[in-house]
């Protein structure tokens, strides 16, 4: 099974090739916000590097977000286009799921997050048990301070992970003594994780229609709506 | 704060050049003042300093204009939008915390919940006393902007 994986979900483009058991080429890197001029150079270089021809390749991996609304729309209109031209299976992966990817560890409290900007990040926290990722809360649109207080309720270690570390927490933020930041290098999405969670849901059946198929995008002023709901005032 | 007076075309692009010779990456300029007061013959002259090459105009149709100078230039025009979740739409968050490039949003005073914490507003108003007078006024929203307005205005006053 060869798959192509993407992840424009923040300023990180990445582009990664599965193939056959194998992580057989990836290409990650912070880039300004100018995916559209970088996405298909990377794709054309990383499908070079892995000697994997598109024609041949057998599905595409994209991640669906939240994130960023234009760098969403150039990996996901990226992938649509490549996936009907050469008639492949498309799958969208959660742009948070595939981060808690970083840690295929039992027992952490794992918060992937990604910039909501003025403040807020998109935030789900996930459990790894047996062998598989749970999802434990849904995604919440919430201020860091508040992802933060919340953690002080969690048992056992927490890790943090996603843009938002290095934009808004890392020595901004006052953490509890159980929570740690995800090092550099497992912080921002990357497309291997994209790949190895598409092929899961590639292998359950659950592929995308590249007609219908569309990013997460939550925005915030419907997520301040609902909050404003719940609690009865605004953030 | 500081005001300069222009008193024709000319003088309003001598400004926006001393302007796009100090301005820092960023930045976030906002634009407010009536049709026919500057505003785009200002971003076209900033633009122009800053060694943008090609056309330059006020992206009403198309929202937002990325111009490549010496840094990427994020040109925006809110004059035709309504409501907040356009501006979502279109990604303007984002480029608002974008710490690379300079960003110049035309008709910001429309939507004043949705701006920076930080920025630069550049007010252009009409004046009775000639046709073509124009006060200009640069002002700093939020921290970080006092030592820039300082700068630039002695920059503009006394050419260094």
């Amino acid at each position: 099974m060869s798959i192509l994986a993407i992840d424009t979900s923040t300023q990180v483009s990445s582009v990664a090739v599965v193939s056959d058991g194998k992580l057989a080429a990836e290409l990650t890197m912070q880039a300004k916000l100018t995916h559209s001029e970088t996405l298909l150079p990377h794709i054309e270089e990383v499908l070079g590097m892995a000697n994997q021809k598109k024609e041949e390749l057998e599905g595409i991996a994209v991640s669906l977000g939240p994130g960023s609304f234009t760098g969403l729309r150039i990996g996901l209109a990226t992938a649509k286009a490549m996936a009907y031209a050469l008639q492949l299976p498309i799958v969208g992966v959660p742009t948070l799921r595939a981060l808690a990817w970083h840690f295929p560890v039992e027992g952490f409290q794992l918060l992937p997050m990604i910039d909501a900007q003025k403040g807020n990040v998109y935030v789900e926290r996930y459990m790894w048990e047996h062998g598989k990722l749970l999802k434990k809360t849904e995604v919440q649109v919430l201020p860091v301070e508040e992802v933060i207080r919340r953690t002080e309720e969690l048992p056992g270690t927490v890790v943090l992970m996603g843009d938002v570390i290095s934009k808004r927490i890392e020595g901004k933020q006052t953490l509890p003594m159980h929570v740690m930041l995800a090092p550099l290098h497992l912080r921002m999405p990357r497309a291997a994780n994209v790949a190895l969670c598409g092929l899961e849901l590639l292998k359950e059946g659950k592929t995308g229609n590249v007609m219908d198929m569309e990013p997460v995008y939550i925005r915030r002023s419907e997520a301040e709506v609902l909050w404003e709901k719940r609690h009865g005032k605004a953030i | 704060m500081f005001s300069e007076i222009t008193q024709s075309p000319y003088e309003t692009v001598q400004l926006a050049e001393k302007v796009g010779k100090r301005v820092r990456e960023g930045t976030v300029l906002c634009l407010e003042g009536e049709l026919g007061t500057g505003k785009t013959l200002f971003v076209q002259s900033l633009a122009r300093t800053l060694g943008v090459e090609g056309e330059v105009t006020s992206p009403t149709f198309n929202l937002m204009n990325i111009y490549e100078g010496f840094c990427p230039i994020y040109h925006f025009d809110l004059y035709r939008l309504t409501t907040e979740e356009e501006l979502e739409d279109i990604g303007f968050y984002e480029y608002m915390e974008a710490m690379e490039g300079i960003v110049v949003v035309e008709w910001s005073d429309k939507f004043p919940d949705s701006l920076p914490e930080s920025y630069v507003r550049v007010q252009f108003e009409r004046l009775q006393a000639g046709k073509e007078f124009r006060r200009i006024t640069f002002s700093g929203v939020g921290e970080e902007q006092e030592e820039f307005l300082k700068e630039l205005e002695d920059f503009v006053h006394t050419g260094n």
